[in-house]
């Protein structure tokens, strides 16, 4: 009886699970595929699965978002998602079938999938057997879920204005809410375990995305343990900062091999991720900014590569309509934050300055960057390390590190910045939080030195084409 | 002789931008260690100085010596290690009691043992009551513990309005004037007109 009652239980959580992804998949292949193929039937381009699923995913993420914020209604969103989704689905499985990859499946390509599943799999556990205890999963992110899972709406009858829960930052993007107030909305209940599967759904195709990179190379296992690995709790816990990071140092990866190559995918997937940073939390308008100054640098330093995305860029229609929908969501949540009067803690404005004047003036800057700098420190040292290893070894400078570095040089002024005009008690807005924040920070040195490794190894082959 | 040959050497090694480069890059990573002195890192000074010891004796640097670099800096400056060990502890657990884990999962209200006690006993009362919303008194309106009465016990909302009021057991003489509805070991819910 027990191993039947288990038995059921597995074929129910495979279930959602698995449904899910194929709800994401289908959304996101309405926009991936007219983008990457210029068709959502037929394949024109030989891109391998392991670098369209992701992208169909994270896109597939972003629609969903969008439905739910514009129609509000738990339900009515699900079954337009639905409708969207099967329409996809039809779409890529016939593109599928018109034009199989060539390689869809070599031994490579194959390990590599064993990989990503093992990874996945290797988190399910802590992601869906730890309840929520964090405080800010419970207090912000988790919270929200269940407002709009028991509001069955996303709107105003979730409660946002709601005198009582002013403490809980309404106003933060609710992406990661959104989809966990979907699966207790599936499942038909909540508890303090089912709504973390909405992390999984994160995790999974960051977890792709990172194998593109994979070789037979000591580097892609150090970077295998320095993404996922070295975030610890805060893959499971239920705060966003992980999975901020994640997504970040994911685009300067991406973009760095879009520096290497110039293919398409690579700046397309980098966007991509960067567009979903957006809808994981407020710094996400930071990122962006820091991703998209990165990406203009390379614009003036690799000027012919470039060539390629400003044609993509001024020609093609199709690049506007999928980055209207890629922000669609973020316009649509400003105007109900405008409508319903939900502001920031921070209160950015012109009484910014002058707390950042008197922060100057009363040297607590200082407390700023030595608590930013000893958070960094260690990953600093090891980029300082394998730099001086480079320029020993007389190598040329390696390219692809340059956005990491510019991101993340520019994500950590305006972190700064933001302790600074912070209206809080500076000492406890740092200890509570930087931590957390330089999580991506750190994750972009890391890339920067991966890439510097890389490029020791001396492996000609250590990007395998792909496309 | 000797004297000349080192003079030659030395003008020799001055006048290559290699050489100089090199210099400048050695010199740059010596000052580095020097201020993680003073900044009071000795660890990272023992590494930057085993790290140029290395670079100067060994040049190009063995691919094998960056390798123990990265993972000498990852094992003891990243949390990976610690995060595997904790992914496995967890993961053993469920492949131990995959029902358990699973019920869990898949069972509504499950979890709410991690609520603070009095959080899970108001809760208690005000489902075994019926009640839709309730007034905190004011020792538990204070403190940040009222995060968790408010997230924990939604959707059952505190509002202004109502009659219903949770307080704790020293707090019945302030609350006289009300009828007294349910109580727990912790908490008492009152009905004040």
């Amino acid at each position: 009886m027990w191993y039947l009652f288990t038995a059921i239980n597995t074929g129910k959580l495979l279930l959602l699970i698995s449904s899910g992804f194929v709800f994401l998949l289908g959304q996101g292949w309405l926009i991936t595929g007219p983008l990457l193929h210029g068709s959502l039937i037929t394949k024109r381009r030989n891109i391998q699965p392991i670098q369209e699923i992701p992208l169909m995913l994270t896109t597939g993420l972003i629609i969903n978002y969008g439905i739910i914020l514009f129609f509000q209604t738990l339900d009515i969103s699900l079954i337009i998602g639905s409708i969207v989704s099967i329409s996809g689905l039809f779409c890529w499985v016939v593109s599928i079938f018109k034009n199989t990859p060539r390689q869809f499946l070599t031994q490579a390509l194959f390990f590599r999938w064993i990989g990503i599943s093992f990874v996945c799999l290797l988190f399910l556990s802590p992601i869906l057997t730890k309840p929520l205890t964090a405080w800010d999963a419970r207090s912000i992110w988790f919270f929200h879920a269940k407002m709009i899972y028991y509001a069955n709406s996303i709107g105003q009858f979730a409660g946002w204005q709601h005198p009582s829960v002013s403490f809980s930052h309404i106003d933060y993007p609710k992406l990661v809410p959104a989809i966990a107030a979907q699966v207790a909305n599936l499942v038909g209940f909540w508890n303090e375990y089912i709504p973390k599967a909405s992390l999984f759904f994160m995790l999974v195709p960051a977890t792709i995305w990172l194998f593109t990179f994979a070789r037979h190379t000591f580097s892609f296992g150090i970077l295998l343990l320095l993404l996922p690995f070295s975030f610890s709790q805060w893959i499971w816990n239920g705060y966003l900062d992980g999975y901020f990071a994640l997504y970040f140092s994911l685009a300067m990866l991406l973009f760095g091999r879009y520096i290497k190559f110039s293919r398409p995918i690579d700046l397309i997937s980098g966007f991509s991720c960067l567009f979903v940073l957006l809808y994981i939390k407020n710094e996400g308008v930071l990122a962006l900014f820091s991703g998209l100054c990165a990406i203009i640098l390379i614009n003036i330093l690799f000027r012919k590569k470039i060539h390629f995305s400003r044609k993509l860029i001024l020609q093609r229609g199709k690049y506007y309509l999928a980055g209207l929908v890629a922000i669609l969501p973020f316009v649509l949540w400003s105007i109900y934050k405008q409508n319903w009067n939900l502001s920031n803690d921070l209160e950015i404005g012109i009484q910014s300055w002058s707390r950042i004047v008197s922060r100057l003036n009363d040297g607590s800057y200082k407390l700023v960057f030595v608590m930013v700098f000893k958070q960094i420190e260690a990953s600093l040292i090891m980029l300082g390390l394998i730099y001086f290893t480079s320029a020993a070894n007389k190598k040329a400078f390696v390219g692809e590190s340059l956005p990491a570095l510019v991101a993340a040089g520019i994500f950590c002024l305006g972190i700064i910045i933001i302790y600074l005009l912070t209206p809080h008690d500076l000492v406890w807005h740092l200890e509570t939080s930087v931590d957390r924040l330089m999580l991506s920070v750190n994750s972009c040195i890391y890339i920067a030195s991966f890439f510097i490794l890389r490029s020791l190894e001396n492996d000609q082959t250590a990007y395998q084409n792909l496309e | 002789m000797k004297i000349k040959k080192l003079k030659n050497y030395i003008t020799n090694y001055f006048q290559s931008s290699d050489n100089l480069k090199q210099l400048a890059h050695f010199s740059l990573l010596g000052f580095w260690g020097l201020s993680q002195f003073f900044l009071g890192n000795k660890y990272f000074v023992i590494f930057i100085v085993f790290f140029l010891l290395t670079l100067i004796i060994s040049r190009p640097l063995p691919s094998r010596i960056v390798t123990l670099l990265f993972l000498v800096i990852v094992f003891f400056a990243t949390p990976a290690i610690d995060t595997l060990m904790e992914v496995k502890q967890s993961d053993l657990n469920t492949i131990n009691d995959p029902g358990g884990a699973l019920s869990n999962i898949l069972s509504p209200d499950t979890g709410r043992e991690v609520l603070p006690s009095q959080v899970q006993q108001m809760l208690k009362l005000l489902h075994r009551n019926n009640i839709s919303n309730y007034q905190l008194s004011n020792q538990y309106e204070e403190g940040l513990g009222i995060q968790r009465i408010i997230e924990g016990i939604w959707p059952i909302k505190i509002e202004p309005i109502s009659s219903y009021f949770i307080i704790s057991h020293n707090e019945i003489d302030d609350f006289s004037s009300c009828e007294r509805i349910d109580e727990t070991k912790d908490v008492v819910l009152v009905y004040c007109n």
